[in-house]
């Protein structure tokens, strides 16, 4: 069973690492999603992320059991919701494998597929305005970050 | 009967609210209940070509048959991670 939590205090990359440090596994690999301090050429003031809460958990732990199934691996997920101050970590993920080169794939697996289908949305304020990031798209909203 | 829409990102600027009620008629489908909100206001106009869909907490699709107390989210393309 995959770790996941959704929650509004800071994330603790080395807690996940625990989580899925067993006797089984002979390599680790971590993925730390920051927030950081300019986005598309422009300074990020302030950044904040809300989520469709019951989906977005059970989606991820969907995910995670995937990747757990998909890569012989022991995975554990967390994302941060709310305003997130810049340099501090939005996602943490931490998989344990056998070996190295599953570890990195479930790893990699996992964060893309995340940003692609969980249902968590980012909101940017930048000196000229807040948007919100809905895939590709950027769009103006006067509800600051 | 009535409906809890849930709106997410921009379409919750749309909405004016995260969460609005609705009254529907019984045994409409999502694809009604969103052309109903395209008549409403042509922000909504398009939704169902990039939102996502979900009731009750699950992923869904616009043939989908709503029933009273429903919770149905529109959910933009995501931006996490």
């Amino acid at each position: 069973m995959p770790f996941v939590r959704l929650t509004r205090e800071p994330l603790v990359l080395a807690d996940l690492v625990a989580r899925v440090r067993t006797k089984e596994c002979g390599g680790y690999v971590t993925f730390s999603g920051d927030v950081r301090d300019h986005a598309s050429g422009k300074r990020v003031l302030a950044l904040s992320y809300e989520a469709y809460e019951p989906l977005a958990e059970k989606e991820l732990r969907r995910l995670a059991s995937d990747a757990e199934l998909g890569f012989s691996a022991i995975c554990a997920v967390e994302h941060r919701l709310g305003p997130i101050p810049i340099g501090e970590t939005a996602v943490a993920i931490a998989v344990g494998c056998a070996h190295r080169s599953e570890a990195f794939e479930a790893c990699r697996w996992l964060i893309d597929t995340l940003k692609a289908t969980v249902p968590i949305w980012k909101r940017e304020t930048y000196e000229d305005g807040t948007v919100w990031i809905e895939g590709d798209q950027s769009i103006k909203t006067d509800d600051a970050a | 009967m009535k409906i809890r829409a849930l709106f997410f990102a921009h379409l919750r600027d749309v909405a004016g609210a995260g969460e609005r009620e609705f009254e529907l008629r019984e045994g409409a489908t999502i694809l009604e209940f969103a052309e109903y909100l395209a008549g409403a206001d042509i922000r909504f106009h398009g939704m169902l070509r990039y939102a996502r869909l979900a009731v009750n907490g699950e992923w869904s699709t616009t043939e989908t048959v709503l029933h009273e107390g429903d919770e149905v989210g529109f959910l933009p393309p995501s931006s996490g991670g």
